[in-house]
């Protein structure tokens, strides 16, 4: 088995509209996906190969930074480029700088255009309202080592993910695994946290912990723990999944041997493999080896 | 399936057996529209595969227990999904909704044998028997 590379591309795409954007080294580019599926059944394109383009990829611009993370925020009018220690808040169309600062991490809210958090330091982590700095989160782990957005802000600890509404940072809750990923359904009632080998689906409940918090103004009725019942376990499932995204209440991911899955409701369904055959040989007028990826015949020369 | 093409290029100069080799591909998202999950490699190549919404949807009203809303969903689902999504009611205990949707002989066969349906199981015999072609069915 020949395997190339393992970076993951920089890269967005807005599930409202199909718009893509992704870094080239400091260049992003946008192209658009919409109408892609039609244009694969026209032309005959199968599944995993290539998609055709209705109109090529464009440059949008370049930025200071050279990009670790692209992400489209809630509605996808902005998109914020992560990197070298700084995020800076691009509008999505025009890449016309609406905000900036120092950050190591960044995750945007599900719920509202211009909330986002940022880890500035493994001790520090703010959340920013309408782009303006709202709060400071009251680190309950020892160190924060990652965010991930959503209906919540979650906090990567070294041994738990823990969890913060958005309006005013309060401690929501913790769970103790060592995660390395994490993905909310659109409505915001299912959580799944990927771990190493195993994936616990949470639901989550919206309406317990608004009312938990409303109705706290001394501490009193949130515990040591958080809120009693802001998440669930509903399921959890064996495999070492690579990147994912829900859809509905079906949790759709790859997993590490490259078979593109989904998990509904207990069960795992597998779609397909998304290895290509490759076809190997040599050619007379060169000394290294050819792949060919059918049907295109591009070649991939190896030294 | 290779084309022509890379068939015969292949029993040209090929001394090697076929290799599989495997990328990283990164999750784009889904898109309802298009039916379809988008993926990018390290290349920035964008591949899709096709993965039906009315399918999810189904799915997810079966697992919900909601008989009423996955029955309304199924005229969306086309017939070429129809066995796929009857095996997937046949691990979820539903054999009964299963065997009414299946177009897969052999899981029909099975299911009839089990549910006490003797008659749609004689009646899928008969039909081998006429057509004579010797296939096996299972069971």
């Amino acid at each position: 088995m020949i395997k190339l590379g393992h970076e993951a591309p920089v890269a967005s795409m807005d599930p409202a509209t199909g718009k893509l954007v992704y870094a080239v080294n400091n260049d992003i580019q946008t192209a658009n996906l919409r109408g892609a599926g039609a244009m694969c059944d026209e032309q005959g394109i199968a599944d995993g190969e290539r998609v055709p383009l209705a109109q090529q990829a464009k440059d949008l611009g370049s930025t200071e930074v050279f990009p670790q993370i692209v992400k489209h925020n809630n509605n996808g009018r902005f998109i914020v480029v992560c990197g070298d220690g700084e995020y800076i808040i691009y509008t999505s169309q025009a890449l016309r700088n609406k905000a900036f600062g120092p950050a190591l991490d960044f995750c945007w809210s599900a719920t509202a255009t211009g909330d986002y958090a940022i880890r500035e330091s493994i001790g520090r982590v703010k959340i920013f309202k309408n782009f303006k700095e709202h709060k400071t989160v009251k680190a309950v782990t020892s160190s924060a080592e990652g965010l991930w957005g959503g209906h919540c802000l979650a906090v990567r600890g070294p041994d738990s993910v823990v969890f913060y509404d958005w309006a005013e940072g309060a401690f929501v809750r913790k769970i103790d695994v060592v995660a390395k990923d994490l993905h909310w359904n659109e409505a915001g009632t299912l959580c799944v946290i990927v771990c190493e080998e195993t994936c616990y689906v949470l639901s989550f409940n919206a309406a317990a912990v608004e009312a938990a918090l409303a109705g706290d103004e001394s501490g009193a009725t949130l515990g040591e723990d958080g809120v009693e019942g802001a998440f669930e376990l509903v399921h959890e499932f064996s495999d070492k999944v690579t990147t994912g995204a829900w859809v509905g209440d079906c949790f759709l991911y790859t997993n590490i041997g490259n078979r593109l899955n989904y998990f509904v409701g207990g069960e795992t369904m597998t779609v397909c493999h998304l290895d290509h055959t490759m076809y190997a040989g040599t050619t007379h007028s060169t000394s290294f080896p050819l792949l060919f990826d059918h049907p295109s015949l591009s070649e991939i020369a190896l030294k | 399936m290779p084309s022509r093409i890379t068939t015969s290029l292949l029993s040209f100069f090929s001394p090697l057996p076929v290799l599989a080799y495997s990328c990283f591909r990164y999750m784009l998202g889904y898109l309802p529209k298009e039916d379809r999950v988008f993926l990018m490699d390290n290349a920035r190549n964008v591949v899709s595969f096709r993965v039906l919404l009315s399918v999810l949807q189904f799915q997810t009203a079966v697992v919900r227990g909601d008989m009423d809303s996955a029955n309304a969903l199924v005229p969306a689902l086309p017939e070429s999904e129809h066995s796929h999504v009857a095996r997937f009611l046949e691990s979820q205990g539903l054999k009964d909704e299963a065997l009414s949707l299946t177009k897969d002989p052999d899981q029909k066969f099975d299911l009839a044998l089990e549910l006490g349906r003797l008659d749609i199981a004689t009646e899928l015999l008969a039909e081998v028997r006429r057509e004579g072609s010797g296939r096996r069915v299972k069971g």
